[in-house]
């Protein structure tokens, strides 16, 4: 494990210095991962050789340099969930129906790593397609949580969050749809942020819920969190909701004069939604600790109401597989994919090939089409998208007033392995405080503020669109001096 | 308010959906579920959203356009390793009818 | 039929057309080379157009401005803020089994709404409204062994998926299939005047008509090419539902599919499904707001329109206001004139010929003057030859023919096939001389009669295949007759 260095940044000033080759770097993590993947199971796929090489490539540039580099991520070893496209290498989604496939062409986000010098030594496991709460339903088998291996890690993006908890990678990429680089971020005790709706491209991330979706940074600490962010956000002629250059200026680059204050004072916000009934208690617990430590540091809260909030997962819910129906109607087997035998003619091929998608996969399709359906779209998907109008106009009110909002990432501990894969229903209600970002777009970080019995508990911090910045700031802050950076279990 | 779902309607969106239904016990299961789920997502009625206009686009920018300036097209390999059956240039699908 | 047959049918046909806009260098939403004819199956073909996992859309700018400017042509309404939609069905032409599209039942709004097209008859102006205009990207290819019932697989050429379509719809005004056929004529001499698609090229303009008689069922007819086929689509159907109608019989709604080989409508018997698109908009794109500054620099920029050049025609070359109008409902005809025109400055005989001869020679080829042999020079040097007297008017007939057969100058083919007039005083006496030796009767006729002078010419003429001048013929036969 790399445990002798406090956040990349250090990484890079000794490779600088010359204190340690990036192959080093690499073999150790290799060494980390041959250790403890047996036990967690976070990777469908590791690239110790391609890593080994591109390590030695960057040793070489760095040594020709004069140990100089501009590269954010220089030699650092980066795990990507296997819903991003890296070219030539199998992105899965971890799903049968993409067990063969081979993206030609790299996301966006995977140029932008590599242009930084990062090394990407895997892809990680997965609910399919994105679509979990647990890192169950891979293809590939499931993924444990480091701090207790008969938990889940969370989902979907559960082998990145998995990765780091467990010290096998430094940095790691998940995608967030509703929840799903927060929750794993919560159950594993890690950093995660997904990011203002547009501020990251996602050509390339293997679409579940379009309108929905980022892909985004997850890290042990908060600064690290924030130097892939810095590398990963912006403008893509190839994504149309991304941020345009101008906007990038105007709203994500501006300062923070006001926060904190002259005096520095901030205030803060708790739903009480997400803050009462239905939360564990020892969740609640650790979130209240949480909140004492912001008011000593400065911070005064105010319990506000967003009443739209109770309605979340039903509106979340319905627009999510409403856009999955359709995203994942490309899957007929014909260009890419699973092809079962040609027994029938091209429509009957076709519902015989998705029976490669799993269970949960082909029910959110199922359910998608139903609410898109002549006679349902008013009922369910239109209705859904007035009440995104809701629950942005309740959040925008109040981040009008507040320097974030507060409360858990998820209201519950890690689930026990297999104790939420045949009741949908209850998985669904456990992403309560985290799907009104994806609705609503705004950006949010989980990061972790104790435990219960050995389980990781996750604080989200909410800020208003673009405020990604003022996020990290308040979260670096907490991190001090809560001492959570950092923190792994022993395996 | 519409009824649960009955045998035929599973069918008919898992027609729709063109996902293959192989027996009994899974459209009951599928049934079940499904209006559990459904029964939970009506709850969003309760709301008044008669003045409300629909988010059809969560991003707020418009007019994002890209010039008309050819680009490179993938490579027949690129393009054919992924394909499960091909015939010459061709990319093969099942008899349509 | 006459129309009047056709007006006691109670025909209403309206249409819904597919155009290509082939000027564009890429396709709808990604930079593929749009220019995919006579390509190798999946050449143009890139993650976007291919429907490759993780791939997005983007908007080509100049296909939102050409749909722009078709609308302003048709007197359309631009829309001030116009969504992209998905609709969803499956076919595997479709590479995300999706298609970016405009409509919407819940309520969207195309780039244009509204607009008409008035059609001018000999006894009637007709006016013909038009419902909507859109964008959409075209489906790939599919061909078969055979055809689509006996061909035990399919395959798929994606080159032309995402290829820019606009879609024009019309109400059903139409009602006559000649109405139809000029409406396409014209709205494609419109879309080739804007510059936005050549439409001579093959499936870039593809029309669904659909059909009722007596305000009974509609039926839909798919899969017709060309404005050509238009008409005989149109009627074979009227002719098939009439017979039904006297026979007792019903019209039921469905979908038919125009052979163009064997001249009729076919039913495919596939099992008929109520379709469900699942229509929402598209998240992957943003909204288009168009604002008016952006329609009135496009306005500004609007080449000359048709009806705009026939009037030209009808003022700057005092055409009458019928060979303006047939000029000018091909493009690429009308071009043609102007060419000719501008060095051979007699704008009404030029019609004369274009509208005649070379019409009649280009419909017997079946092909379009950019497609012929003959170009503008050549035919200006032909039209000099007969005014400077070298070949015959009649002549000059043959050899346009066959320079639109060869390709051939015409002082060369006059040449090679020995057609150049014959001005040399002997040679003339020559052939006079013969037809004066083989026939005295009609030698002696004329003599007596002067009318009958006539017929000697035309003997001359014969004999020289027509290429005596024949004054001089006339001429010399006087003064032949006089000294005997």
């Amino acid at each position: 494990m790399i445990r002798h260095y406090h956040t990349i940044r250090d990484l890079i000033a000794e490779y600088k210095s010359g204190n340690k080759t990036v192959e080093d770097t690499i073999i150790e993590t290799f060494d980390r991962i041959d250790k403890v993947e047996n036990k967690v199971n976070a990777f469908i796929l590791t690239l110790k050789n391609e890593a080994i090489q591109r390590a030695k490539e960057l040793d070489k540039t760095l040594k020709k340099s004069g140990r100089k580099t501009k590269g954010k991520l220089f030699g650092i070893p980066i795990a990507i969930k296997d819903n991003i496209c890296f070219k030539n290498y199998p992105t899965t989604c971890a799903s049968k129906m993409l067990e063969n496939y081979i993206p030609p062409y790299n996301a966006t986000v995977i140029k932008k790593l590599l242009d930084e010098g990062a090394i990407i030594v895997g892809k990680t496991n997965m609910d399919e397609f994105a679509m979990g709460t647990t890192c169950e339903s891979s293809y590939f088998g499931v993924t444990h949580n480091p701090w207790a291996l008969d938990r889940v890690p969370g989902g979907s993006s559960g082998g990145s969050g998995a990765a780091l908890a467990s010290g096998e990678v430094p940095l790691a990429l998940g995608s967030d749809t509703g929840g799903s680089i927060r929750c794993p971020a919560s159950f594993s005790g890690v950093v995660g942020l997904k990011a203002t709706y547009g501020l990251v491209s996602r050509y390339g991330l293997i679409a579940y819920a379009c309108s929905l979706e980022q892909i985004g940074p997850m890290a042990t600490n908060v600064s690290d969190c924030k130097d892939i962010f810095d590398v990963i956000v912006g403008n893509d002629p190839m994504d149309s909701t991304t941020i345009s250059k101008e906007e990038m200026e105007q709203y994500l680059k501006k300062s923070f004069k006001d926060f904190p204050n002259s005096k520095g004072k901030f205030t803060f916000g708790i739903p009480k939604e997400l803050l009462g009934e239905g939360i564990d208690p020892e969740v609640k617990k650790s979130v209240w600790d949480a909140i004492k430590l912001l008011e000593d540091l400065g911070g005064s809260y105010e319990e506000i109401s967003i009443p739209s909030i109770d309605y979340s997962i039903a509106c979340y819910y319905i627009i999510a597989m409403a856009e999955a129906s359709s995203n994942l109607a490309r899957f007929d087997g014909i260009r890419y994919g699973f092809r079962s035998e040609d027994k029938g003619n091209w429509n009957e091929v076709f519902a015989n090939n998705r029976l490669a998608f799993g269970k949960e996969v082909r029910r959110r399709i199922m359910l998608g089409t139903y609410a898109l359906s002549a006679g349902y779209y008013d009922m369910y998907y239109l209705k859904a998208l007035k009440l995104r109008t809701l629950l942005i106009q309740e959040f925008e009110k109040h981040l009008k007033k507040f320097s974030f909002l507060i409360c858990p990432t998820m209201p519950i501990l890690p689930f026990k392995l297999g104790e939420a894969v045949n009741d949908p229903l209850t998985m669904y209600l456990a992403d309560i405080c985290t799907v009104p970002i994806n609705i609503t777009g705004l950006p949010a970080l989980s990061i972790p503020c104790g435990f219960s019995q050995g389980l990781p508990i996750g604080l989200q911090i909410i800020g208003n669109y673009y405020e990604e910045y003022k996020i990290f700031q308040i979260a670096d802050l907490y991190e001090k001096n809560a001492h959570t950076k950092n923190t792994f279990p022993k395996i | 308010m519409t009824e649960d779902l009955t045998d035929d309607d599973i069918k008919h969106v898992a027609w729709l959906a063109r996902i293959k239904l192989e027996s009994q016990e899974e459209i009951n299961e599928y049934k079940t579920t499904f209006n559990d789920i459904l029964r939970y997502f009506k709850k969003i009625n309760e709301i008044d959203t008669e003045k409300v206009r629909p988010t059809f686009h969560i991003s707020r920018s418009v007019n994002r356009f890209r010039e008309d300036e050819i680009k490179e097209s993938l490579k027949e390999d690129e393009i054919m390793q992924n394909v499960p059956k091909r015939k010459d240039k061709f990319i093969v699908s099942p008899r349509i009818i | 039929m006459s129309r009047q047959e056709l007006e006691q049918l109670g025909i209403k046909i309206g249409l819904e057309i597919h155009i290509q806009l082939t000027k564009l260098k890429t396709k709808l939403f990604c930079g593929c080379n749009a220019d995919y004819r006579d390509m190798p199956p999946n050449t143009y073909v890139c993650p976007v157009c291919l429907g490759l996992p993780g791939s997005l859309p983007s908007v080509n700018k100049k296909a939102v401005e050409f749909a722009i400017m078709l609308g302003l042509a048709l007197n359309s309404k631009i829309s001030n803020k116009t969504l992209f939609y998905r609709k969803n069905y499956f076919y595997p032409d479709m590479p995300k089994n999706f298609q970016i599209s405009q409509y919407n039942k819940a309520g969207g709004v195309p780039i244009a709404l509204g607009g008409q097209m008035i059609l001018k008859f000999k006894e009637y102006d007709k006016r013909i409204n038009i419902t909507r205009l859109q964008l959409e990207e075209d489906p790939g290819r599919i061909s078969y062994d055979g055809t689509i019932l006996s061909s035990p697989i399919a395959y798929i050429d994606y080159n032309r998926a995402g290829i820019t379509l606009i879609e024009v719809v019309t109400e059903p005004d139409f009602e006559t299939p000649e109405e139809a056929r000029i409406f396409l004529q014209k709205l494609r001499s419109i879309v080739e005047h804007l510059g936005i698609a050549d439409l001579s090229l093959e499936g870039s303009m593809r029309c669904d008509a659909n059909i009722s008689l007596y305000g009974k069922n509609r039926v839909e007819i798919k899969n017709i090419s060309s404005y050509k086929d238009v008409q005989a689509a149109l009627n074979a159907e009227i002719i098939r539902q009439k017979n039904i109608y006297k026979h007792g019989g019903e019209i039921k709604q469905e979908t038919r599919h125009w052979d163009s080989d064997k001249k009729r409508t076919f039913t495919l018997r596939t099992k008929e499904e109520e379709q469900d698109y699942r229509y929402f908009p598209e998240p992957d794109l943003l909204p288009i707001e168009i604002s008016s500054e952006m329609i009135t620099s496009i306005e500004e920029n609007m080449p000359e329109l048709p009806d705009d050049r026939i009037n030209r025609f009808i003022k700057e070359y005092k055409l009458p206001r019928y060979d303006a109008e047939v000029l000018v409902i091909t493009k690429s005809l009308a071009d043609f004139y102007e060419d000719v025109v501008k060095k051979y400055q007699k704008p009404k005989e030029v019609s004369n010929w274009i509208m005649s001869d070379l019409m009649r020679h280009l419909n017997t080829l079946n092909i379009e003057i950019n497609d012929s042999k003959i170009c503008a020079d050549d035919f200006i040097e032909l039209l000099n030859l007969i005014d400077k007297g070298t070949i015959s008017g009649k002549l000059a007939k043959r050899i346009l023919q066959l320079m639109m057969e060869s390709g051939k100058k015409p002082m060369e083919i006059a040449k090679e096939k020995g057609l150049l007039r014959i001005n040399d005083l002997k040679k003339i006496q020559e052939f006079i001389n013969k037809v004066f030796n083989t026939q005295p009767k009609a030698v002696s006729d004329a003599k007596k009669d002067p009318k009958a002078i006539h017929f000697l010419v035309g003997q001359v003429m014969k004999l020289s295949n027509g290429r005596c001048d024949p004054q001089i013929t006339n001429k010399l036969i006087k003064e032949a007759l006089n000294k005997i």
